[in-house]
């Protein structure tokens, strides 16, 4: 299915003389066994992720847009899931390839993730300290007296009050934003090149949210870290992202700079979206709700996968269109038979 | 006459909180919470976890009892009336929760479910399978949902069942507790569009508890804002949100992500989050995180003071 944008999908075409990306994934397919049967959940995703630069993939629930953050951790569980087809690169270290043991030295190392719900990620009955201090004391061979100092100096880096008596408490003792902090100590702890970030900020309030949003991005600044951020608000992404790739139904539709994708989306359902989102920043409208929903993964359409709900469908979306670019420098591209340039389609 | 009008309502919970000796503290969610709302009129309550929004809507019903305060619905007070007047009245008052999933019975099929409170309002069994048929047509759900199971349905089909309950019994007024927070931005506008047309056809009040400042912008003419179990500041939705006077609305409404990488980029926010209401600052309870705090603010409560075209203000230095 890639063969169509293969020329410009190849991992040369990212612009010459760019930086060597923290990481890099193409074509990754990840499988899911329902009911007995292997079906695609996503669906050739490729993309380079360049240090201190922020990615945002985003889509509705069910998009595969943590399904394709647990395939790059390589946290499938096993019978269950599975990398069908592609690779991930972290860095130099093909880690697609690795099996189990080996990529247990990358996860926590030289890639790092915080989730959504600090508290289902953090043991409830280990002090924080200690948990921070882990990665150290496993990755980098640190003894516990020093990876304990380096923790109380990592949860000062994340501007924690009080670092050095709250080295010592528990998880319950912490607020939903400074649980977060605490997960972002934990998963930089050992310098990685890459940083996941899975509904960071979702259960936290805005205000707290955009604290930790800030925490990020300085972060970020002094460590050149290369962050993937998954998220389904549009209005982080505008505020954050560099880059942003729109999933739906397991399928990247479009990928576009921030500023391209909020001027002119181009993929119907990246329209749909934006038309469908309330904004305080402006008097009511008319909002468009998207009508219908996902189908389920065992009733996929053949080809494109928006079609059913999309109010532009025509009969060559039954098969799938090549995402293509519909600029110059081939920055923002869109899967579309309908909406992308016809030139660019040509085989 | 407004529909609803509740005056001075305070509530304060006692919970157990330490280890390994817990010790009791009271924790004030409401305190001195006044606010109306008319027929046809949609009323949002907006703040941050345990600003005590949620408190304030269940008060109203008295799925929470208060322990101060008057709640005036339809000329009726509703705190002092007897269990069989308030069957009375719930039956115009209804609520739609948060997570339909969880406020559903999985085990009960939606024509029971929406069935039981028909019969508990003693409507006779094949009036309310009419009744059924017609207020899951107007929630867009078809009449053969009845005979099915909540777990065979979505999230946002969930939801309209949800609100053809709320609407069965044809209430005047429904409560609206973060309706739409736990759907999808596609679904979210479907859920809206569909309150919004049962607002209109059917001339329903709401008060309609967020924390999403883009929902209540759209489906809100007046807003209240809260901080700490009291109202800091209220007005006209459009005009509370573009030009908020009080300096929390203002960290609200600066830290509320906007999908425009054009806006202006806001300052980076203060540090500190909202104190725990167990043990709230005195004074102006805003004030350890205010940029405008004197040692007034640390003293006096400020009132929440009239600033004309429907706006009122609580702070010492709003102008």
């Amino acid at each position: 299915m890639a063969a169509a944008a293969a020329p410009s999908m190849a991992p040369d075409a990212a612009a010459p003389g760019a930086m060597r990306p923290a990481l890099s994934v193409r074509g990754l397919t990840t499988s899911l066994r329902i009911d007995g049967v292997w079906r695609n959940a996503v669906r050739d995703v490729s993309f380079d992720l360049a240090p201190g630069e922020t990615l945002a993939l985003v889509g509705e629930s069910g998009c595969g847009k943590s399904l394709t953050a647990m395939t790059i951790m390589g946290l499938l569980p096993a019978g269950i899931g599975r990398l069908a087809a592609g690779s991930v690169r972290i860095g130099d270290v093909l880690a697609s390839a690795l099996d189990d043991t080996a990529m247990q030295q990358i996860r926590g190392n030289a890639i790092g993730m915080i989730f959504q719900e600090p508290m289902s990620s953090l043991n409830p009955v280990l002090k924080v300290g200690f948990q921070i201090a882990e990665p150290l004391i496993h990755h980098r061979g640190m003894g516990r007296r020093e990876a304990r100092r380096r923790a109380q100096a990592l949860m000062e880096l994340v501007r924690i009050p009080a670092a050095a008596e709250r080295v010592d408490a528990y998880p319950h003792q912490f607020s939903g934003g400074m649980r977060q902090r605490v997960m972002i100590a934990l998963a930089i702890a050992c310098s990685p090149q890459v940083l996941i970030a899975d509904e960071p900020t979702t259960a936290l309030d805005v205000t707290v949210q955009a604290q930790v949003l800030d925490l990020l991005a300085g972060l970020q600044r002094e460590q050149g870290l290369g962050i993937l951020l998954i998220t389904h608000n549009l209005g982080v992404v505008a505020g954050v992202a560099e880059r942003v790739l729109v999933m739906y139904a397991g399928d990247v539709v479009e990928s576009a700079p921030v500023r391209d994708f909020f001027a002119t989306p181009r993929h119907p359902y990246s329209v749909a979206l934006l038309a469908a989102m309330p904004r305080v920043d402006r008097p009511a409208h008319d909002l468009m709700p998207i009508p219908g929903q996902v189908p389920s993964l065992a009733a996929m359409p053949d080809g494109c996968r928006y079609q059913g709900r999309c109010p532009l469908a025509i009969p060559r979306c039954a098969t799938l269109p090549p995402l293509v670019a519909v600029d110059g420098p081939g920055t923002h591209r869109v899967r579309c038979w309908v909406t992308a340039p016809p030139a660019a389609q040509a085989p | 006459m407004m529909l609803l009008d509740v005056a001075d309502l305070a509530k304060t919970f006692t919970v157990r909180q330490g280890w390994p000796i817990p010790r009791q503290v009271s924790l004030r969610a409401l305190d001195g919470v006044s606010f109306c709302v008319d027929r046809g009129e949609a009323l949002g309550v907006v703040g941050e976890s345990g600003c005590g929004k949620s408190t304030a809507a269940r008060v109203v019903l008295r799925l929470i009892e208060a322990d101060r305060g008057r709640v005036t619905f339809d000329g009726e007070d509703v705190l002092a009336a007897s269990p069989a007047r308030m069957r009375t009245l719930r039956r115009r008052m209804q609520i739609v929760f948060q997570d339909p999933a969880s406020a559903l019975d999985p085990r009960q099929r939606v024509g029971a479910a929406l069935g039981e409170a028909l019969a508990v309002h003693g409507m006779a069994r094949d009036a309310a399978g009419a009744r059924i048929g017609a207020v899951l047509d107007e929630v867009g759900l078809p009449a053969a949902a009845a005979g099915r199971f909540p777990h065979e349905f979505s999230g946002g089909q969930r939801q309209r069942i949800g609100i053809a309950r709320a609407l069965a019994l044809a209430p005047d007024l429904i409560i609206a507790d973060e309706p739409v927070s736990a759907l999808d931005v596609s679904v979210q506008a479907q859920i809206l569009l569909l309150l919004a047309e049962l607002k209109r056809r059917r001339s329903l009040a709401f008060v309609f508890v967020s924390h999403d400042l883009g929902v209540v912008r759209h489906f809100c003419e007046r807003t209240v804002v809260m901080y700490l179990g009291r109202i800091i500041e209220s007005g006209p939705t459009g005009a509370l949100f573009d030009a908020p006077k009080h300096p929390y609305t203002q960290l609200l409404r600066a830290a509320c992500p906007v999908p425009d990488p054009a806006a202006p980029r806001r300052a980076a926010i203060a540090e500190g989050e909202p104190p725990s209401p167990v043990a709230p600052p005195p004074g102006c309870h805003f004030n350890p995180r205010c940029p405008l705090a004197t040692p007034l603010c640390r003293d006096v409560v400020p009132p929440l003071r009239d600033f004309g075209a429907g706006r009122a203000v609580a702070c010492h230095h709003a102008t």
